[in-house]
């Protein structure tokens, strides 16, 4: 057929040929196809015979495989030796296979020992069924089993009587046909003996000894359980031991079906042998050609890799499997802050190298936002109350420390001179001077070389100033430092006359950076005054020029007081002059709860509590003091507004923190407790001009310093109205501030309106020991004692902070040598007058 | 561009770098990323390259050094003084921050 096909397909070339350009290639091609296409259909067609022949005996090779678990079972009788001779109404070929699971290896015997059921399968043993046409069972089964089966059935026959005639029929109709009755599921006795005289016949001897012995056991164990409950073993579900097969209850019908089933499929194999259906076929199988088949791979590439493994990442490792408990690894943390550092590009950075110290040239830095009010918060700046560790996004941390050590490699050497290690800066001392002296400022320096000395043993060096462009312009009016983190140091802006300006700002400095301030707030008006919280550091209290008092928090990112007294209704409404923290040791409901003193012009010294807001309540109403004449005058003892007069500053007494000193507005200096808000104490008359300032002595309880407008400091005694002591400076005009050194009892610093002054009293009272002046245009507005080293630091009018570092200071006196000086004063007083 | 609205923390981190780069002797100033690419740089480029390469690794290696004595310790800040000039830098875990810096001539 194919040979015709390309005798076609060759014609058909043959009459196009003359219409082919390549004739002789195409010919040569199609030809070489055609045999191809031969050689597949030949292949092909005898791939299919084979194939045909092989289904055709496929299926009759299936039931006769041997599973492992039908090898496991004990043996069953077969019945295919029997059947040989058999023809009959089960010769058909099975038309029908099923296979059965083994829930047809159900336990359908009278028996319910396990011993009988390992000995004994149910009938049904096949896990697979071959029922033919008729539903017998036609399964192939062993000898032994089918005699098994038999004997089932006689017990199924001896219980139920009345349907042995149908299983005596059926078994006479399939002569040797053992299983040929499933019909019955009653249960019988087993008869004397198993097996009827045709299947003596056909088992061997062999097989009959060991099958009737089988029997004879079973019966035993038959006729000592037959009574005890035989309708309810059929139902039981067993389990085979060996065999971990469970076995479901089953129920009759299933039974009954199977049973016929069993037995079909046995009749089935019994006349399988003579049956002209089944045919002996032997069938060869085509051992394939093997053929050898390479696979070549590309050569592995091998890389050797080595790692570290130090301390430190097994430990990141730890903590990061710790942190993210089997989330994947994190390699580098994404971090959103730097997009915005991406985008500048680099043109935008001006190469300056300044020649001057940067914070002097406003210039440089006109570009600065002052919109942005905060500086962020950088968690290792203050050491305060670490309230919690805020983790920057990285780049943060970075500038600044970077310009903190810019500014430590800068200023090394007065920072040195400034923590007190001066000996690495004697070295040097020449060449810092000169560097000093090349500043082209026009301050102190130079000045203090030529100014008037009284004793050179006392000097002071400028180390460096606070100022910044942000400060610029702005007068000095207070300065503060905290108390916990000696680093830090609060200066208000705001002037101390008539507000023009209309704002203040309080910056933050730290030691560390000179340059820039930690922090900076800007207050609706000049800031009149500062006070750290002593108990919780981070809170500053600010007093301001139209009466506020405002609250600010540095840990936190506010730009804004965390509370003021604006909504208050009894606030100041003049300048708050002096706010200090007072810690109330009398613990009355709330122990050691802060509270805040302040002082006004509007006469009033009031203590606020801050809870959820400000509350305060008047400590003292400073009324006009009316000596003893005018009293009598007065009929009435009400207050008048004209009664009051303006609070300049208070001091607390540190030993007792119910008392406390008032400087008033007429030159008075009042004694005061905040248990009486009526009366004062004492009054010490002397002054003529305004109180600036009142400090206690630290050495000595009783004795304190003023400071006033009357170009005049007044050191006083309690329990003398009078002051024990005068002293005033020719060069000076107005004291803006005295202050007692801390280290000394007898020193103390003023300022005057551009002249520092230090007087020691134990050298003299009545000059300073060292003055230092200043040029015309800067006013000195306050001065403080740096906490930590012997320095001093000074606001100027101009924004500045200076400090200056005092050297050689000798004296240490304590408080029983200005005691006795006082003391000594006070007689010679005493002896003046009289 | 960068973002839109730069948070008020890097506009602060802004004008810091700007008082760092006018400060008194500093003539270099550079940013470099991990990856090796360069934020800010006042110096030229081939300088830059060569200056963080090398950088890098001894920073690396210091912070090894530290971290293995403490795995809890990291640094923060270390100094190279030289005669010519005195070179800060700051690693970081995304960023290393150089600053050149003359020596102050005492």
């Amino acid at each position: 057929m194919f040979k015709e096909l390309c005798g076609q397909i060759q014609a058909d070339i043959e009459y196009h040929r003359t219409e082919f350009m390549f004739k002789g290639i195409f010919k040569g091609v199609i030809t070489v196809l055609a045999g191809y296409v031969s050689y597949v259909a030949q292949t092909v067609a005898l791939m299919v015979g084979m194939g045909f022949i092989v289904d055709e005996y496929l299926p009759r090779l299936q039931p006769q495989m041997s599973c492992g678990q039908n090898r496991r079972r004990p043996k069953r009788s077969s019945i295919y030796k029997s059947k040989l001779d058999e023809s009959s109404s089960s010769n058909t070929r099975s038309s029908s296979k099923t296979t059965y699971s083994p829930y047809s290896r159900r336990n359908t015997s009278s028996k319910t020992s396990l011993k009988q059921i390992l000995q004994k399968n149910p009938s049904d043993f096949d896990r697979f069924r071959i029922v033919d046409e008729n539903g017998n069972d036609v399964t192939p089964r062993r000898i032994a089993d089918v005699v098994q089966i038999k004997i089932q059935k006689k017990y199924e026959e001896e219980t139920v009587g009345h349907k042995r005639n149908t299983d005596n029929q059926e078994r006479s109709v399939s002569e040797a046909s053992i299983v040929a009755n499933t019909n019955s599921t009653s249960r019988k006795l087993p008869t004397e003996t198993a097996f009827s005289t045709e299947e003596r016949i056909a088992l061997d001897i062999g097989t009959r000894i060991l099958l009737e012995s089988e029997h004879l056991l079973t019966k035993t164990y038959s006729n000592r359980t037959s009574h005890a409950g035989v309708d309810n073993q059929i139902t039981q579900a067993t389990f085979q031991l060996g065999n971990s097969v469970i076995t479901p209850s089953d129920n009759e019908t299933e039974y009954s079906r199977t049973n016929e089933k069993n037995k079909a499929y046995l009749e089935l194999c019994k006349t399988k042998h003579g049956n002209d259906l089944y045919i002996e076929r032997t069938m060869q199988t085509f051992n394939n050609l093997s053929k050898q088949a390479y696979v070549n791979t590309d050569a592995l590439l091998i890389r050797s890799q080595q790692s570290w493994a130090n301390p430190w990442d097994l430990h990141d490792s730890l903590t990061e499997a710790k942190r993210y408990e089997g989330k994947i690894y994190r390699q580098y943390a994404a971090d959103n802050n730097t997009v915005a550092v991406d985008g500048y590009s680099k043109s935008n950075i001006q190469k300056t190298i300044a020649s001057t110290k940067s914070s002097q040239n406003s210039s440089a830095l006109s570009s600065q936002d002052f919109s942005v009010k905060m500086t962020p918060l950088k968690a290792n700046c203050f050491a305060l109350d670490p309230k919690e560790e805020n983790p920057l996004p990285d780049l943060d941390i970075q500038p600044f420390i970077m310009e903190r050590i810019l500014n430590l490699n800068v200023f090394h050497e007065k920072q040195a001179i400034y923590q007190g290690l001066h000996g690495a800066n004697s070295i040097n001392r020449e060449s810092r001077l000169s560097t000093i002296a090349n500043d082209d400022t026009i301050y102190f320096h130079r000045k203090q070389n030529l100014s008037f000395m009284k004793s050179t043993t006392v000097t002071i060096d400028r180390l460096w100033n606070y100022a910044s462009p942000l400060t610029h312009g702005r007068n000095v009016s207070c300065l503060c430092w905290n108390e916990r983190n000696h680093n830090i140091l609060a200066v208000g802006y705001g002037k101390l006359q008539y507000n023009d300006e209309k704002e203040g700002l309080v910056c933050c400095w730290s030691l560390k950076n000179l340059q820039f301030p930690e922090r900076y707030y800007q207050t609706d008006a000049g800031v009149t005054s500062l006070s750290f919280s002593l108990k919780r550091p981070n809170l500053l209290a600010v007093g301001l020029f139209d009466g506020n008092i405002c609250v600010f928090d540095l840990n936190q990112n506010h730009t804004s007081a965390i509370v003021d007294t604006s909504d208050y209704i009894h606030k100041h409404i003049s300048p708050v002059w002096q706010i200090t923290w007072n810690e109330q040791d009398r613990s009355s409901k709330i122990d050691n709860m802060e509270v805040l003193v302040s002082i006004s012009s509007d006469g009033r010294v009031m203590q606020w509590t801050l809870r959820k807001e400000f509350e305060a309540m008047d400590l003292m109403h400073l009324k006009r003091y009316i000596s003893s004449q005018q009293s009598s005058e007065n009929t009435n003892g009400m207050y008048n507004h004209a009664n009051f007069v303006g609070g300049l500053c208070f001091d607390i007494r540190s030993n007792d923190k119910t008392i406390y000193l008032c400087g008033t507005d007429d030159g008075l200096v009042h004694c005061c407790s905040t248990l009486y808000n009526e009366k004062y104490l004492e009054s010490y008359i002397g002054h003529i001009g305004a109180v600036y300032k009142v400090h206690w002595s630290p050495f000595a309880d009783n004795i304190f310093l003023t400071a006033s407008a009357d170009w005049t400091i007044r050191l006083w005694m309690t329990g003398h109205t009078q002051a024990c002591m005068v002293f005033s400076s020719s060069n000076s005009k107005m004291f803006l501030d005295a202050i007692w050194s801390p280290k000394s009892s007898t020193m103390f610093c003023c300022i005057g309106e551009n002249t520092i002054e230090i007087w020691d009293l134990s050298e003299s009272i009545l000059d300073p020991i060292y003055v230092a002046n200043c040029p015309e245009q800067l006013t000195l507005t306050s001065i403080t004692y740096a906490t930590d080293s012997d320095c001093i630091l000074v606001g100027t009018s101009d924004g500045s902070v200076w400090i200056y570092h005092i050297k050689n200071l000798s004296s240490n006196a304590n408080a029983n040598d200005l005691l006795t000086i006082v003391e000594q004063q006070t007689h010679n007083q005493l002896d003046s007058l009289s | 561009m960068s973002t839109t609205v730069p948070s008020t923390q890097q506009i602060e981190v802004e004008e810091t770098i700007k008082r760092i780069q006018t400060h008194k002797g500093v003539h270099g100033f550079v940013i470099v990323s991990n990856d090796g690419s360069f934020v800010r740089s006042t110096i030229d480029n081939s300088t830059t390259m060569s200056l963080t390469g090398l950088i890098r690794t001894l920073s690396d290696k210091a912070k090894s050094c530290v971290r293995d004595l403490d795995p809890q310790n990291d640094l923060t800040f270390f100094r190279i003084r030289t005669k010519k000039q005195e070179i800060l830098v700051a690693p970081d875990k995304d960023y290393l921050t150089i600053v050149l810096q003359a020596n102050e001539q005492h």
